[in-house]
C-alpha cells in the first residue's frame, strides 16, 4: 500500500517536473553565486548574476506551486488527461534524420543534402510513389535554391 | 495640411503603389509559409534593397511589414502554426474555427481587423507621434522592466491550463535570453565557454524552432498525417455581421498602438493583452474563448496590426525599435544613411511621409489580397502533411540560416524545436518562452539601470516604486499573478458562481 503511494507520487508529472526546476533554481543560484564572487567582483546592482539569481528564486517558489498541483491531484485522485499515443518511433526517425541531415550539409551543401532528406522523409513518412518522390525532392531542393540562393542573394547552409 | 496632402499624393504615384504592392505580395506569401517569417523577410530586404533608392526601399518594407504581420494569421488559422510570435493569440480561436470548417469566415474576420487594426496604427502615428513619444520618453527603466514583467505574467496566464506551468515557461525563457556577452558590463555569461554562444540566443531560430520544427515533430508524433486540415468551405459573411465587432475593436486598436509604442513590447504583448481583455468584457460569449471565438481573433488581429504604427513611433522619433522587426527597419534606415531620431520627422519630412503612405497603400492591399488571394493560399498549405513536413522543416532550416548565416542557429533551431515538442508533451506553453526571449535583455538591463539609479537615492523603495506610472504597472502585475494562483483563482469562480446562482 505505502509502495503505491509512493509509486504514485513518484509517476506524478507535476512532481516530477517540480523536482527538476527546483535543481535547476539550486543549479542556477549556485551558478550565479560562484561567478558573482569569482569572475564579476562587482557591486550587486551591477552584477550580470543578479537577474538570473532573481530568475532562480522565482523558478524555486514555482517548483513549490508544481509541487502543490500535483500533491493535490494525488489527494483528489485526479488523473492527467488521456492523450494520443505517441509514435516515438517517428519522432526519434525524424530528429535523427534531422541530425544527419545537418551534419552533411557542411560536407555535400544544401542542394543534394536537401534532395537526400526529403526523399528519406518522404518515404518514412508514407509516400510510396516513387515518381512524386523524386520530382518534389528534385524541383523542392531547385526551386528553395533559386528563389532564395539565386534571385534572392540569400546565403544558403 | 500640407503633410495631409503629400501623404495622399503618394497613392497617385504608381511607381511607389507598385513598389508597396511587390513588398506586400512577398509579405502575404512570407507570413503564410510556416518557417519563414516577416522578421526574416525584412532582414533579406535588408541586403536585397541595399542599393535602391530610399523611397522604394521604404515602399517594399511597408508592404512586407504591414501585409506580413497579418498573413501570419493565415497559417495561424489553417494549419495552427503562425507565421510571427504576434499571431499566436489567433491560433487559439482561428484554428478551433478552422477545425468545424469555418476557415474562411475566420480568415475574413482577420482581414477586415487586420486592414482596421493597421489603418488605425498609422492615423496615430501620424497625428500624435510626438505626444506619445513623449510619454514613453518618461518611463523610467523600472516601468519597462514592469511592464514587460506584467507582458509576461499575461502570457503565463493566457496561454497555459496551469499558470504556474505558464510563469515557469517564460523563466526558462529568460533564463536562455540571458546567455550572451552581458549588455551592460560586456563580460560573458552562461557561455561554459562555447564560442557560438557569446552572442546570445538568436531570436529567429528560436522562433523557427519552437513553431516550426515543433509543430512537425508533433504532428509526426501523434500520426495524424492523413488528417485534412481546414478545408476551405466559401460561406456569406454579412458586412452588418461582420462590423458588429468594429466597435470593440477600437479599443483593441488603442491597446494595440500603446503597447506597439513601447519599446520592447511588440505584437505579441499587445495581441495577448487586447485578447486578455476581450475575454474580460464579453461575460458569456456564445462560443467558449478558445474554441473558435470569432472575437478572439478580432482581439488579436486588430492589436498586433495596430502594433506596426505603435512600434514605428519609438522607431522613427526616438530611434528606438518597438519590436524585432522595426528594429531591422531602424538597420535599413541606416543603411541608407537616414537618422532616426527627435529630428527625422522635421529633417526628412518627405520619408516620414513616404513611411505613413507605404502603411497605409499596404493596409489597402491587406484588404485586396486577404480577401482575394489569402483563401487562395490555403490550396498550397492544405496539401498532405506527409509531403508538407519535410518542405516545412527545410524552410525551417533556410530561415534559421539566412539570419546569421550560420549553421549553429541550424543546431539551434533543431534544439528549440526538440525542446518544444518535449513541453508541449508536458502541457508547458511555447509563446511565454518566446517572449520572454524577446524581452529578457530589455529586463535584465533595466532591472539593473533601475537599481543602481534608486541605489542613490534616500529612499530606495520609493525612488523605485513611487511614481503614479511605476504604481498602475506595479498593480496590474500583482493583479495578474495573485488572481492567477489557484487558491485566489478557486475562491473567485466559487465567488462568481454563488453570484450568479443569487
Amino acid at each position: 500500500m505505502e509502495d503505491n503511494i509512493k509509486k504514485g507520487y513518484l509517476q506524478n508529472k507535476n512532481i516530477q517536473d517540480a523536482v527538476l526546476f527546483f535543481i535547476l533554481a539550486i543549479t542556477l543560484i549556485i551558478y550565479s553565486l560562484v561567478n558573482h564572487y569569482s569572475t564579476a567582483k562587482l557591486e550587486w546592482k551591477l552584477s550580470p548574476y543578479l537577474f538570473p539569481i532573481l530568475i532562480a528564486v522565482f523558478i524555486g517558489a514555482l517548483s513549490f506551486s508544481l509541487l502543490a498541483d500535483g500533491i493535490r491531484q494525488i489527494k483528489l485522485n485526479e488523473k492527467s488527461e488521456k492523450k494520443a499515443a505517441i509514435h516515438w518511433k517517428g519522432v526519434l526517425f525524424t530528429i535523427g534524420i534531422s541530425v544527419v541531415y545537418y551534419g552533411t550539409m557542411k560536407f555535400l551543401t544544401f542542394v543534394p543534402s536537401t534532395i537526400l532528406f526529403l526523399v528519406a522523409m518522404f518515404l518514412h513518412l508514407g509516400e510510396r510513389r516513387i515518381w512524386l518522390i523524386a520530382l518534389i525532392s528534385v524541383v523542392c531542393s531547385f526551386s528553395i535554391y533559386i528563389i532564395f540562393g539565386v534571385m534572392l542573394h540569400v546565403m544558403l547552409p | 495640411m500640407s503633410g495631409f496632402y503629400n501623404v495622399i499624393s503618394y497613392f497617385g504615384d504608381f511607381h511607389f503603389v507598385w513598389m508597396v504592392f511587390i513588398g506586400a505580395v512577398a509579405g502575404l506569401f512570407v507570413g503564410a509559409i510556416p518557417g519563414l517569417s516577416v522578421s526574416m523577410a525584412t532582414a533579406l530586404l535588408v541586403s536585397i534593397t541595399y542599393s535602391w533608392a530610399t523611397g522604394d526601399a521604404i515602399a517594399t518594407i511597408m508592404g512586407v511589414y504591414t501585409v506580413g504581420v497579418f498573413s501570419g494569421a493565415i497559417s495561424a488559422i489553417l494549419i495552427n502554426i503562425p507565421g510571427a510570435p504576434s499571431s499566436v493569440v489567433t491560433t487559439l480561436d482561428g484554428f478551433p474555427l478552422a477545425n468545424r470548417g469555418e476557415a474562411y469566415k475566420a480568415l475574413k474576420y482577420a482581414t477586415v481587423y487586420s486592414f482596421i487594426g493597421t489603418v488605425f496604427g498609422f492615423v496615430v502615428l501620424w497625428l500624435a507621434a510626438k505626444p506619445i513619444s513623449d510619454i514613453a520618453l518618461k518611463f523610467t527603466p523600472m516601468d519597462y522592466f514592469l511592464i514587460a514583467l506584467f507582458g509576461l505574467a499575461a502570457v503565463g496566464s493566457l496561454t497555459a491550463k496551469s499558470f504556474s506551468k505558464g510563469l515557469i515557461s517564460a523563466m526558462i525563457g529568460l533564463i536562455l535570453s540571458m546567455i550572451g556577452i552581458d549588455s551592460v558590463m560586456g563580460t560573458p555569461r552562461m557561455t561554459f565557454g562555447i564560442y557560438d554562444l557569446q552572442a546570445g540566443i538568436n531570436i529567429v531560430p528560436a522562433l523557427v524552432g519552437l513553431f516550426g520544427f515543433n509543430e512537425v515533430l508533433s504532428v509526426i508524433s501523434d500520426g495524424y498525417l492523413d488528417a485534412e486540415v481546414s478545408k476551405m468551405v466559401r460561406s456569406v459573411v454579412k458586412i452588418k455581421d461582420m462590423l458588429k465587432y468594429f466597435a470593440r475593436s477600437m479599443y483593441y486598436a488603442v491597446i494595440g498602438t500603446l503597447v506597439g509604442a513601447l519599446p520592447g513590447a511588440g505584437g505579441p504583448v499587445a495581441a495577448f493583452l487586447a485578447y486578455g481583455e476581450a475575454k474580460r468584457i464579453v461575460k458569456k460569449p456564445d462560443v467558449p474563448f478558445g474554441e473558435g471565438q470569432v472575437e478572439g481573433i478580432v482581439a488579436s488581429e486588430t492589436a498586433n496590426n495596430a502594433c506596426i504604427g505603435g512600434a514605428l513611433i519609438p522607431m522613427l522619433t526616438l530611434a528606438v525599435p518597438g519590436d524585432a522587426v522595426t528594429a531591422i527597419i531602424l538597420s535599413v534606415f541606416y543603411i541608407h544613411g537616414l537618422q532616426p531620431g527627435p529630428m527625422f520627422i522635421k529633417t526628412s519630412p518627405d520619408l516620414f511621409n513616404a513611411v505613413l503612405a507605404g502603411g497605409l497603400i499596404g493596409s489597402v492591399f491587406i484588404l485586396l489580397l486577404g480577401l482575394l488571394l489569402g483563401p487562395r493560399i490555403s490550396r498550397i498549405i492544405s496539401i498532405p502533411k506527409r509531403i508538407l513536413l519535410p518542405i516545412v522543416t527545410v524552410l525551417c532550416v533556410i530561415g534559421a540560416f539566412a539570419c546569421n548565416n550560420r549553421m549553429f542557429d541550424v543546431g539551434l533551431m533543431f534544439f528549440f524545436g526538440i525542446a518544444g515538442y518535449f513541453m508541449r508533451r508536458r502541457d508547458y506553453p511555447v509563446a511565454p518562452m518566446i517572449l520572454a526571449l524577446v524581452l529578457g535583455a530589455m529586463m535584465d538591463n533595466n532591472f539593473r539601470r533601475a537599481i543602481s539609479l534608486a541605489s542613490t537615492e534616500d529612499n530606495m523603495i520609493m525612488a523605485l516604486f513611487g511614481r503614479p506610472i511605476t504604481l498602475v504597472l506595479m498593480v496590474f502585475t500583482i493583479i495578474t499573478v495573485v488572481s492567477n494562483i489557484p487558491a485566489v483563482k478557486c475562491y473567485l469562480d466559487s465567488r462568481g458562481s454563488k453570484k450568479n446562482a443569487v
